[in-house]
């Protein structure tokens, strides 16, 4: 078998997390990732004299939330994944390559690495990554797990559902025995960017201005719903459409975490008023509480015609995507599903989210089956993959079944469909 | 060297396999362990696994009368477990190789000399 223990307690193994909003990284062994970088880079181009003076092209890559909120002229924002897959591995090459120097501050021929993967991963897309590591970054052992199997072990299991919320899409995948049962997962594009939109669209409605921070000089204090006072700041290059989206999203996003709440049931429109409002202060002074549309944004998750502007009928909302889950396993295992459903991901977060989820759900399942439905600390919501890396990597007999330099020498790629489930 | 000695020597005798039978799309047994008591529906059914993976999913698939779960099935494997054993199917040009892991064998280790065994085996036209 592979030659030699890599973890323990001499040299840790590093964990990544790549999501669509945020790439996770970190030393196995702890209990929170080491860092949480956008998943997002700014990509730079600008034209510039060398010393012959001949104009040449150049291309400069921002990353990290310092660096890419400086706004400048011809710097697109790029997202390095894809329908949680990577896919521009010239970017994912450059966000590595800044984690290792910029971030964990380490070589990468030292450390082990764990890898966390969609359960829809394809197979070209594993053996590339695994290429990639063990040729470009030297690595000593190598290993990636479906991340769903990952948010179970950081569970403290080795089964269930999990139901994992995240930016892009919302997928529900069965987990059975720390494998994927990846012919049941269901998946739906609903999730932390759709709600985004829809207050984009809610704010645009009530035709509140959405100021991006980095337009602003000053402000002024005003009272509730008076127009904001603020002055522009000078000289701004000029941005990016991306750029000026990004930096938008980022105020959607702090107010979505800020306001958005769901009720255990479902909506009616008048209770929906009676509901204690919440306020919330834009960066450009104004501010506002808002009753009703805290309410019926994330109720889009769970009733798809609270959705504006968006075509619903190949959607599947959160408790639809949980049950056909569960529904295309093999029925002697349904049962345990149902009793060890697991929520992850940011979009989440939303406050009641589980409490919905377990209500809806509570109508779909079986009389006879008790549903559990377990969610951990927020925190621990957001990072779960990357935690359950973060244990695996560090115990005992996982130190045998990482896929070994030697071993890739000897097998070639090919070897990561064998070793890793 | 005979089907038996395959089974027996590149797949049982590493110790990472603990049964083990290689078999025609039809059901005929061409070699297997002395321990596996395989029947040919048994190995039809899985042979016919691949052609028809959705049929799987709902009903598993049953070796010496017990029924195992499955997990995953892709063009040329079909994973499944019960309780602490588990099996995997590799599907070779003309043949599958049908691999159950007992009592504490790893299972990625049962995989990799499956696998080793199937990558071999289509080099080799079969």
């Amino acid at each position: 078998m592979s030659g030699g223990v890599y973890g323990g307690d001499e040299v840790s193994g590093i964990v990544f997390d790549a999501g669509s909003h945020s790439f996770r990284i970190g030393f196995a062994g702890e209990e929170l990732p080491n860092f949480d970088i956008p998943s997002v880079a700014g990509i730079h181009e600008y034209e510039t004299n060398d010393e012959n003076s001949i104009m040449r092209r150049e291309k400069k890559v921002h990353i990290g939330t310092t660096k890419m909120t400086v706004p400048r002229s011809n710097c697109e924002m790029k997202n390095f994944m894809h329908d949680g897959m990577i896919d521009d591995w010239d970017l994912f090459e450059q966000m590595l390559d800044f984690a290792y120097k910029d971030c964990l501050r380490t070589e990468s021929q030292y450390h082990p690495v764990l890898f966390s993967e969609s359960a829809w991963n394809e197979k070209a897309k594993r053996e590339k990554l695994t290429e990639l590591m063990f040729e470009k970054y030297n690595v000593p052992a190598f290993f990636v797990v479906k991340n769903a199997v990952l948010t179970a072990f950081s569970n403290g299991r080795t089964a269930g559902l999990v139901v994992d919320s995240g930016a892009t899409q919302t997928s529900a995948v069965p987990v059975f025995d720390g494998y994927c049962v990846t012919h049941a997962v269901v998946r739906s594009p609903i999730g932390g960017d759709l709600i985004c939109e829809q207050i984009e669209k809610m704010l645009a409605e009530q035709k509140i201005d959405l100021v991006p921070t980095y337009k602003i000089k000053s402000k002024e204090e005003v009272n509730e719903n008076e127009p904001p006072r603020w002055t522009e700041k000078n000289g701004l290059p000029e941005v990016t459409e991306s750029y000026d989206k990004y930096m938008r999203k980022q105020i959607v996003e702090d107010l979505a975490q800020s306001i958005l709440q769901l009720c255990d049931s479902p909506i009616d429109v008048e209770s929906a008023e009676k509901l204690p409002s919440s306020p919330y202060g834009f960066p450009n002074g104004f501010h506002k509480e808002f009753l009703a549309e805290r309410i019926k944004v994330p109720e889009g998750l769970f009733d798809l015609k609270y959705l504006r502007d968006v075509d619903n009928s190949t959607l599947m909302n959160v408790s639809q995507i949980a049950s056909t889950a569960c529904g295309m396993c093999d029925i002697d295992i349904r049962p345990n599903l149902y009793s060890n459903l697991l929520v992850t991901g940011g979009n989440s977060l939303i406050l009641g989210f589980t409490e919905r989820l377990n209500h809806d759900l509570a109508h779909k399942c079986p009389p006879t089956v008790r549903l559990r439905l377990s969610a951990p600390p927020p925190a621990e919501r957001r990072f779960g993959p990357w935690i359950g890396g973060s244990i695996l990597a560090s115990v005992g007999t996982f130190q045998q079944m990482w896929i070994s330099k030697t071993e890739y020498e000897d097998g070639g790629r090919g070897i990561v469909e064998k070793k890793c489930p | 060297m005979s089907w038996a000695e395959y089974v027996n020597t590149s797949l049982v005798g590493t110790g990472a396999v603990s049964k083990a039978a290689i078999c025609g799309f039809d059901g005929s047994v061409w070699g297997k362990s002395d321990n596996f008591q395989i029947t040919g529906e048994e190995a039809a059914a899985a042979a016919r696994g691949f052609s028809n993976p959705d049929a799987l999913l709902g009903t598993g698939l049953k070796f010496e009368g017990q029924k195992f779960f499955i997990l995953q099935v892709d063009d040329e494997r079909i994973i499944g477990k019960k309780g602490t054993n588990g099996f995997f199917v590799y599907k070779t040009k003309q043949a599958v190789i049908i691999s159950i892991y007992e009592d504490g064998v790893q299972p990625e280790a049962c995989s990799q000399t499956t696998g080793k065994l199937a990558d071999y085996l289509k080099s080799m036209n079969y």
